[in-house]
């Protein structure tokens, strides 16, 4: 009750002080942004010619335009539009994210349509991509172009660890990218781009918290700050998060029964994203940490993940209509680091690549490249027990090093009707050897109509992680073909519906047959087939999107591990139906209220110690934020999941791990300070 | 443990919207800066004491207009704001805005417009064939004039072309 009274004070005190004005002097039109238009004063806009006051009045308007015409690089390097570019795409940008009352990275992608999460093992989270389990090596994570997977098993840990207020927006494909980025990119990428200097151009410091179950859930702190001058510009992010997992009740592989809650501190991440670049060269370096804990009646682990990322680039055109950009990247990765651990390892890639990227005429253009790079994996801790290649006639070596390179060529072809797209990437890596992805599309836009057919082949390449278990394991091969077809139905509302068909050759599968029997395999084959539908509509008002998801699993499906017997249509732990909701409504010039809502269908879980398969019951999510600008501070409070359904996180393959519960229902604050300079 | 009941939640609600502006407040706003920059691109025949701008009908832009009439003028002349309800009270004026849930009486509005050289501005779609001289039209948040160099001629207005270009011309 204490906390309703202060919040309905602070709403009180906020609408006595409707006026918010832009600080800027000497604004030029063009330039403004619609946000900064919305401040100018009566005065200022009293002082214009009508020909300015045209101009402003023409960038009040609001349609769906903003996101068909905003220009992406995931997809085709290249940048393009979302109805132009070769794949089937996401965008989340920053407004979204931050009016939907996101947590985390979860709450985010959870809205996507065919993204759903599960949970692997050892406190950690992983991401399912249209019905298939992406966890290792399959989803591809980017931040600012720089890959986040470990270079051990390629896994990327997800929940509460990339900090949400450091985001400008996120790229999705929702599909295959083997053809520009290589064998992490079987079923999806994810580009998350963080604030440059232009768009801080000042501070900004925004924490949140979150209360479930009389505990404090999670608590984060994050600090932007970016600012250019002339052609120098410098930006700086770090943040600071901690939480539990859930409140509630957790069974561990042992059938133990505690709660989270009883222990602190279970999942902590800090994250530091610097840039310095001067015209057209670059220097970014991340460091990222992420620390989760394990708990059992018996015992506590923590597996903690250090990456330490550094990427020099420089553009230039020595033509005109060529543009060349060589590239270095350093990326070291420690996964499921335990201090004292004999497995720790230590794995350092470097890489040096050269992009070309040509418009040989209006209608033609051409990327292409050349991408080198080099591995060295080591055993950290000093033990007589070395374990790369455990199984394989070259025993007892504590470190290993692969190396790869790899080609890769895209061309645009646009003719009066449509745009064909063709490209593929060759790899050839000195240990499992040579892997093709070529990639065909036909795109056109036809006025508000257009429609994609894409073919596209992708594979995962076998990580340290795999081949320590079996050297000779192979890399899975894929087959994606999908269409899309989209429809803008006015200026403010748009609607698209895709189908895919992914079949996955030679997967590799964890087994555990118990008494130390358990390693990888190749498998026969996997995959998922479905169906996709967005509704998007954007007003001055606010914005909505409703998407639906389906998938089946592929008929030819061999891994039994995934299967729910009795049930064909669904694969362990992905339910086969999915509806998102996200809306926001602006009620005036300060606040926003953002209802979201995510329905899941029933999925199922096997309980292995009791040698069962459950049913979980289908869930609704509902939640609420509202969001609030006072000058130069934002304020929001919220609840998640009101009704208190949350479904849990079950594990989508049989392995030894029961659902890891999810919070309980969660109240929400957060307060930012945004510092301009001028 | 915080709890929250469905009561709580419906007040918190209720006080939040209640303090809802009509996101429309920003329309008005710029349609009555629109109104006051039409001065400087349109004569008058005969030379008055104060700049009358006449209501017709119930329209927040009312308030905006006050609002510019306390501190602007047009040229010489002060502005005054009226509100009107009928068209009986229709008396001289420079500029009448008729309001929406007015906007049927364009046609008589247009009869003494003509008589007594007033510019007619509306917001209502197609209101330039019935007799309008500037019609607001608003689009997706965008906002935008249509005007009527035929229909401004015949209240003897005399209309600057730098106005006509950036209007969207209706016969």
């Amino acid at each position: 009750m204490k906390s309703i009274k202060i919040l309905i004070i602070f709403c009180l005190l906020a609408s006595s002080s409707l006026n918010v004005f832009s600080q800027n002097e000497n604004t030029k039109i063009d330039n403004m942004t619609r946000d900064e238009i919305m401040n100018l004063s009566q005065d200022e806009l009293l002082d214009m010619s009508l020909e300015d006051l045209t101009l402003v009045a023409q960038k009040l308007g609001v349609s769906i335009d903003e996101l068909l015409k905003m220009k992406t690089t995931v997809a085709s390097t290249s940048a393009l539009t979302p109805r132009e570019t070769p794949g089937i795409i996401s965008i989340i940008t920053e407004e979204e994210i931050e009016n939907m009352g996101a947590r985390d990275l979860i709450d985010v992608l959870r809205m996507v349509p065919g993204i759903s999460f599960g949970y692997d093992d050892a406190g950690v989270y992983g991401i399912q991509m249209r019905g298939n389990w992406g966890f290792e090596g399959k989803v591809l994570m980017l931040m600012d172009g720089q890959e986040l997977n470990d270079l051990k098993y390629n896994v990327y840990p997800f929940g509460q660890h990339i900090n949400i207020h450091q985001i400008k927006r996120i790229e999705i494909i929702r599909g295959p990218g083997s053809s520009i980025y290589g064998g992490n990119a079987e079923l999806g990428v994810i580009n998350i781009i963080t604030k440059d200097a232009t768009d801080i151009n000042g501070v900004s410091i925004t924490s949140d918290a979150g209360v479930n179950g009389g505990i404090v859930g999670f608590s984060n702190i994050n600090l932007n700050a970016g600012k250019q001058v002339g052609k120098w510009k410098v930006s700086a992010t770090g943040n600071y998060n901690r939480g539990l997992w859930s409140d509630k009740n957790f069974r561990d592989y042992d059938s133990s029964s505690y709660k989270p809650a009883d222990s602190s501190d279970l999942v902590t991440s800090y994250n530091a994203n610097i840039k310095v670049s001067y015209a057209k060269l670059s220097a970014r370096f991340i460091l990222d940490n992420y620390k989760t804990h394990y708990l059992t009646d018996s015992f506590t682990y923590g597996n903690e993940f250090k990456t330490l990322l550094g990427e020099v680039k420089y553009e230039f055109s020595p033509v005109k209509n060529l543009t060349i950009t060589p590239r270095f990247n350093y990326r070291n990765s420690i996964p499921y680091y335990a201090a004292g651990w004999y497995l720790n390892n230590s794995i350092t890639r470097y890489t040096g690549n050269v992009t070309a990227n040509w418009d040989i005429s209006k209608n033609i253009n051409i990327v292409g490249g050349v991408d080198y790079y080099y591995d060295y994996a080591k055993m950290m801790e000093n033990t007589d027990s070395s374990l790369f290649f455990i199984n394989d006639t070259v025993n007892g070596t504590s470190n290993v090093s692969f190396n790869n390179i790899a080609v890769y060529l895209q061309s645009i072809i646009k003719t009066k009707y449509f745009n064909i797209t063709i490209g593929g990437r060759f790899d050839n890596n000195n240990h499992y050897g040579r892997d093709f992805a070529p990639r065909v599309g036909i795109t056109g836009i036809w006025n508000k109509f257009h429609a994609k057919l894409l073919y596209s082949k992708a594979f995962r390449s076998p990580s340290f992680g795999n081949i320590e278990f079996e050297s000779d394991i192979k890399a899975e091969n894929t087959r994606v073909l999908e269409f899309e077809a989209g429809y803008k139905i006015n200026s403010n509302m748009f609607l698209t519906a895709n189908l895919f068909d992914i079949s996955i050759k030679k997967p590799i599968i964890w087994y555990d047959n118990g008494d130390d029997d358990c390693g990888y395999l190749n498998s026969k084959e996997t995959g998922t087939r479905g169906l996709e539908i967005e509704y998007r509509l954007k007003y001055v008002w606010g914005y909505g999107t409703l998407n639906y998801s389906y998938y089946i699993p592929e008929p030819g499906n061999t891994v039994t591990i995934y299967q729910v017997p009795g049930h064909d249509n669904s694969y362990l732990g992905a339910p086969n139906h999915k509806l998102t909701l996200n809306t926001s409504f602006k009620l005036n010039k300060i606040f926003n209220i953002n209802p979201s809502a995510i329905y899941y269908s029933k999925t199922y879980g096997y309980l292995r110690q009791f040698d069962v398969y459950k049913e979980y019951k289908q869930s609704f999510l509902f939640n609420l934020f509202l969001s609030a600008n006072i000058k130069s501070f934002e304020f929001g409070a919220g609840i998640y999941d009101i009704f208190n359904q949350g479904p849990a996180f079950v594990q989508p393959y049989q392995g030894y791990n029961f659902p890891f519960p999810s919070p309980s229902r969660q109240f929400l604050i957060r307060l930012a300070y945004n510092f301009k300079f001028k | 443990m915080i709890k929250i009941s469905l009561r709580q939640l419906l007040l918190l609600f209720l006080i939040i919207f209640s303090m809802t502006d009509r996101i429309k407040a920003q329309d008005e706003k710029f349609k009555a800066i629109f109104i006051y920059n039409f001065t400087r691109y349109i004569n008058w025949p005969v030379k008055t004491d104060e700049f009358v701008v006449t209501i017709l009908g119930n329209d927040p832009i009312k308030g905006e207009m006050e609002s510019i009439a306390a501190k602007k003028m047009v040229g010489n002349e002060k502005i005054r704001v009226i509100s009107i309800n009928s068209i009986s009270e229709l008396g001289n004026c420079q500029i009448v805005y008729i309001a929406r849930n007015k906007s049927d009486l364009l046609t008589q509005v247009a009869l003494k417009a003509k008589e007594f050289n007033i510019l007619i501005i509306t917001d209502k779609s197609n209101a330039c064939s019935l007799g309008a001289g500037i019609n607001f039209v608003s689009s997706g948040g965008k906002l935008t004039f249509e005007i009527s160099k035929q229909n401004i001629e015949n209240c003897n207005l005399q209309i600057n072309s730098a106005l006509l270009s950036l209007g969207k011309l209706v016969n």
